[in-house]
């Protein structure tokens, strides 16, 4: 009994000994501090049942992941303003021939009534212009725009310059000539151009988010102030930004240290207001976008198994909640090239502490692959279904030198 | 390319002497909808859309809340569930399904996120392929300018909820972030696991002179003209072609097939309007 126990023992350790000389991360993932984050916080995904899916990417050219950050670009500006402003007429700058102008009302009530078109009045250099277009909320929600309730918008022709905006018959008595509105300035043709991005698209907990900016006319860089903040998934102002103009023309500011929180709310966005003055006319421009911070609620934690066709892929958890590992799976043809051969997909709903999501390899494809060894897992990320985040993304996989053998069913892959 | 894949599948399928029962599935756009069938699609559609089924009654029309977040339990957690009742209820093997505007992002995460919900891989593994009709699979700039603003505006718009999650979504700075790290079907990125077919509105005709400009519903001139100003010239009045066009592959653009070279706006896009109907009756 003890000779067949040591024979036994002896045999799984050499069948593990083996899988682990063949299957191995190319550099061991860096393991990152991990917490739970608050309750406050809503699940969005408890589906307990382990999923594993593996799609085929035969033939399929894929791209290096960049993480560039989205470039936006603005030829419009927003003013707050209030009923009393309004009716007292409130000056909008111009640069271009064209523009349109949103009016609404900041909060709707049972008081609140839509602008009609004979009570607003334009001026252009102390001359009356009417707008060529007016349209109602109901005519800009029926083709798709979703505006708010009691919302108009005017198409105005014009030039450079000052345009006074004025809006007659608003209650502007007492408390009433405080009613919050918002006025939305938006220049199609205009060649006064704000450009806001940020350094990357997605970034890893408790690193640095920087924002540039920068505001062009006809192309050449136009100095200007700028003002900012950044706001989180639940739309709830995070900090302010200060700028410092990092080279002619651009603009940079840094906020340190951002830590994730949970994205079922949404995105992080940075959000920009400006204003220059070019050749004697002021230009006032805003802009906004979005980006990510992954958040740290668990980590690769460089174990790394294999048991017949299965990668077990070690976790550290510190926030119970269903988790994904997916990667690309590579091999390399006659050539040496590599080219893809699935998209290897494993989710399951982790509990706090150590534990593994397992990858399939999907053995049939490799084979209708005709690639060779070592194959490879890149595009690695770690992501936290349940609250919409991404937690951990490797730049460096697990290479696979030799497939695993399947023994214990007698088949032999 | 489209129908040669097919080909080869039926001949795959009836070697095999199983017969496919098929399906067509109407998945809406933007909107929290009940009654999708009369208030969307409108039944003159989707009667002569399902006369391409061999059995007419297999036919499904989606009513779920998508004025949520694509990944959202009322978005893509109901899409899931009535799909998977569609299939299971009436043994549904082949599913052609029909999508507009950003339905066809729900119908994007679902199969691009098998592992979010194990219902996920049966429907994905029953779909043929995706029809979509003028997807927002890049966003447009019209959620940006209504979403946009002073810190006051935008955020207590959405959060008290007049704003919807969807809009806030389909900005178009949000949407490349989805598409760069949850959805599949970009350029670079991992094609989707099921045929994903653009029908791309390129522009929108508003003669009051012009019968073809009613159908699907006159919208008047204004508010169409204040709209344009923010989207490019190639625009079906809400997305912009490059949008439109942004995911999978692009089946056509509007002009080439429609009757009379017809162009089709957001709108029509989702009505019995210039043949389109008769095309996806015919590709069924």
């Amino acid at each position: 009994m003890k000779k067949q126990t040591v024979i036994i023992t002896t045999w799984l350790l050499t069948c593990s000994l083996i899988a682990h000389a063949e299957v191995s991360w190319i550099k061991i993932p860096e393991a990152q501090n991990i917490a739970a984050i608050s309750s406050k916080f809503p699940v969005n995904n408890a589906n307990q049942e382990a999923v594993i899916y593996n799609q085929s990417l035969l033939g399929q050219s894929i791209s290096s992941e960049t993480n560039l950050p989205y470039q936006a670009e603005s030829r419009q500006y927003w003013l707050d303003t209030n009923a009393q402003k309004l009716s007292s007429g409130l000056g909008l700058p111009l640069t271009s021939k064209q523009a349109i102008i949103r009016i609404n009302p900041l909060e709707v009530d049972s008081q609140t009534h839509a602008i009609g078109a004979n009570q607003v009045e334009l001026f252009f250099e102390n001359e009356k212009i009417m707008p060529s277009v007016f349209a109602d909320a109901e005519q800009l929600k029926a083709v798709g725009m979703p505006v708010e309730d009691h919302t108009i918008a005017l198409k105005v022709n014009a030039h450079a310059g000052q345009l006074m905006l004025k809006v007659n018959g608003l209650d502007v008595s007492n408390k009433s000539g405080n009613k919050a509105y918002v006025v939305h300035v938006f220049e199609p043709d205009s060649t006064e151009v704000l450009k806001l991005t940020t350094d990357k698209q997605s970034y890893a907990s408790g690193t640095d988010v920087v924002v540039k900016t920068s505001m062009l006319s006809n192309k050449s860089s136009v100095p200007m102030t700028v003002n900012g903040y950044i706001t989180t998934p639940n739309g709830e102002k995070y900090t302010d930004l200060i700028f410092m103009e990092s080279k002619l023309g651009e603009y940079q500011a840094v906020v340190p240290d951002v830590k994730g929180m949970s994205l079922a709310t949404g995105l992080w966005e940075v959000h920009t207001l400006t204003e220059a003055t070019f050749k004697g006319n002021k230009i006032m421009r805003d802009a906004s976008t979005a980006f990510a911070v992954n958040l740290a609620t668990a980590t690769f934690n460089g174990d790394l198994k294999t048991i017949n066709d299965s990668l077990l892929i070690g976790i550290d958890n510190a926030q119970p909640s269903r988790y994904e590992v997916r990667g690309v799976l590579s091999g390399f043809d006659v050539s040496g090239e590599k080219q893809a051969i699935a998209l290897l997909m494993s989710a399951k709903w982790l509990e706090t502490g150590h534990s593994n999501i397992e990858l399939k390899l999907p053995l049939a494809l490799i084979k209708e692959s005709g690639l060779t060894a070592p194959f490879v897992i890149e595009q690695m990320s770690l992501k936290n279904q349940s609250l919409m985040a991404p937690v951990q993304h490797l730049t460096e996989g697990i290479t696979i030198k030799q497939l695993p053998k399947i023994i214990n069913n007698g088949l032999v892959k | 390319m489209k129908h040669l894949k097919w080909v080869l599948l039926c001949l795959s399928i009836l070697s095999t002497t199983v017969m496919a029962n098929t399906g067509v599935a109407f998945v809406h756009g933007t909107g929290n909808q009940s009654n999708a069938a009369s208030d969307y699609w409108q039944w003159d559609n989707i009667n002569s859309i399902r006369q391409g089924l061999p059995d007419q009654n297999n036919y499904v029309v989606i009513n779920c809340n998508f004025e949520k977040y694509m990944w959202d339990a009322a978005a893509a957690g109901c899409l899931a569930g009535q799909l998977s009742n569609f299939i299971s209820s009436k043994n549904i093997t082949d599913m052609v399904v029909i999508t507009h505007s950003n339905g066809g992002n729900v119908m994007r995460w679902i199969m691009s996120n098998p592992t979010y919900d194990s219902r996920y891989p049966n429907i994905i593994s029953k779909i043929r392929w995706v029809n979509a009709l003028a997807p927002s699979s890049k966003g447009t700039p019209l959620a940006n300018a209504v979403m946009q603003g002073n810190v006051f505006e935008s955020a207590l718009g959405w959060l008290l909820g007049y704003k919807s999650d969807a809009v806030r979504m389909q900005q178009t700075s949000w949407m490349d972030y989805y598409n760069n790290n949850y959805l599949l079907g970009t350029a670079g990125r991992p094609a989707l696991p099921k045929g994903f077919w653009n029908v791309v509105g390129s522009d929108v005709e508003t003669s009051i002179f012009d019968g073809d400009s009613y159908c699907g519903g006159y919208h008047l001139n204004v508010g169409l003209e204040i709209t344009q100003a923010w989207l490019n010239s190639c625009s079906d009045g809400f997305l912009e072609c490059s949008s439109q066009a942004g995911a999978g592959n692009t089946w056509f653009y509007d002009t080439s097939r429609m009757n009379g070279g017809e162009p089709l706006s957001h709108n029509q896009s989702r009505r019995k309007c210039f043949g389109l109907d008769t095309i996806l009756r015919n590709d069924i």
